[in-house]
């Protein structure tokens, strides 16, 4: 006989993509707020065990990830050249996940140079997706995030970003540079 | 500036999107000069602003048309500075549709909202899933840029300003011809005989500024492939090195 939560661990686990709290509960045939303490109560027991592995949510659901202070093995391991994504791709997917839907000319307007390079490599790396077309004149593509983007970032809903007035006295570069020297 | 004949021969489509466009620049500068976004602040690093951009116009990629249109603006605000108090409040009537400061304010927030994200947890950098494809194949790992490219242009400027380069061009008889392909060799044989390169030791003495424009896409490039990368606090001591496959 296999306890609830084990089962429940066990979907995690061998999930691809983040699983839902509702795709969990649909598929055990439990109400969702009996799914729920469950859920929390393993990403506590991973936390406390403090293996390499721990439970995330993410995306709007669940994955198991591996801790950060094990990044440079797996990177080697993995042993791939990486993706680089510019400083310039950043500022698009910061100003998409905030605006969108958003037009490539509201981008370009707060960029103040033509975006479409970086948009096209957030497309292809499906950070970025078209939703559909603003009703003005030219009927313009309307962008907005994915949720891959959720994913890479951790982030469980796009709420988790802070609200862009908070960066509004914040000396950006000072920081990073403090952090990056 | 007069149009230099000697402009370099198209290079195979660098990805300029490394530079983040006119307003970074422009916030580069207002930091680097210790200064707030005001418009007096504006008019300050006009002069500064124009140097990176004629700089640029030799990379001729697409986007120089957007520098421009901040140049413009930065003239207009220049101008106005330099006008008695009194002929300003006459003349904010001809206030044109840029609103640079406000534009500056917005951009930065984005700019450092781009930071933030740079900075959280990466899946594919610093956190990793079950690969369900025993090769990985699937797996993207993301490597997020954190150089300042901008310091590179600044050593290129400051180098062809020092060489005075520009007084150049008008008495050279013949137009050097540099085979990208040649001294792209060139560049990669020397960081195979040493793993660090000093700027200098690429930037040799007497390179003709096309060469030295040349030599800058090129070094780009290879940043952009993540074949190398740069360090050093300061301009004067930049540092190339080669990067782990």
């Amino acid at each position: 006989m296999h306890n609830l939560k084990r089962k429940i661990e066990a979907l995690i686990f061998i999930s691809e993509t983040p699983i839902t709290m509702k795709e969990i509960a649909t598929f055990l045939t439990i109400k969702i707020d009996k799914c729920e303490p469950l859920i929390n109560e393993l990403i506590d027991e991973w936390e406390k065990m403090k293996l390499s592995i721990k439970i995330h949510k993410v995306s709007g659901g669940y994955q198991f990830r591996t801790e950060e202070s094990y990044k440079d093995l797996l990177t080697q391991f993995i042993n791939k050249k990486p993706f680089k994504l510019s400083r310039a791709a950043l500022e698009v997917l910061g100003i998409v996940a905030k605006k969108q839907p958003t037009t490539k000319i509201e981008i370009d307007k707060i960029r103040g140079v033509d975006s479409i390079g970086v948009m096209n490599v957030l497309l292809e790396k499906e950070l970025i997706k078209i939703t559909g077309e603003k009703e003005v004149p030219g009927k313009p593509y309307l962008y907005s995030t994915t949720n891959e983007f959720l994913a890479v970032f951790s982030l469980d809903v796009l709420m988790d970003l802070p609200d862009i007035e908070e960066f509004d006295h914040y000396d950006s570069i000072t920081k990073s540079e403090e952090k990056n020297n | 500036m007069e149009y230099s004949e000697s402009r370099v021969e198209p290079f195979d489509k660098v990805r300029l999107d490394i530079f983040e466009g006119p307003l970074d620049l422009l916030l580069t500068l207002i930091r680097e000069n210790d200064l707030d976004i005001y418009e007096l602040s504006l008019a300050k690093i006009t002069e500064q602003y124009l140097e990176y951009v004629e700089l640029l116009k030799e990379f001729d990629f697409d986007n120089i048309g957007d520098y421009m249109v901040i140049a413009a603006e930065l003239g207009r605000i220049k101008s106005r500075s330099l006008l008695p108090e009194e002929e300003k409040e006459e003349s904010i009537e001809d206030e044109s549709d840029l609103n640079l400061i406000e534009m500056l304010k917005e951009y930065k927030k984005y700019r450092a909202l781009s930071e933030n994200l740079n900075q959280r947890t990466i899946l594919g950098r610093d956190t990793f899933k079950k690969s369900f494809d025993n090769s990985l194949r699937t797996e993207t790992i993301w490597e997020l840029e954190t150089t300042d490219i901008w310091k590179l242009v600044t050593v290129v400027k400051n180098l062809l300003k020092l060489q005075r380069y520009s007084e150049i061009p008008d008495i050279e008889f013949e137009q050097e011809v540099i085979d990208q392909v040649q001294r792209r060799k060139e560049i990669k044989n020397l960081f195979q005989i040493k793993k660090k390169l000093k700027f200098t030791e690429i930037f040799v003495e007497n390179l003709s500024k096309d060469n030295i424009i040349v030599s800058f896409l090129i070094i780009l490039e290879m940043i952009n492939d993540s074949m190398i990368d740069f360090t050093g606090k300061d301009i004067g001591d930049l540092e190339f090195f080669i990067r782990e496959a």
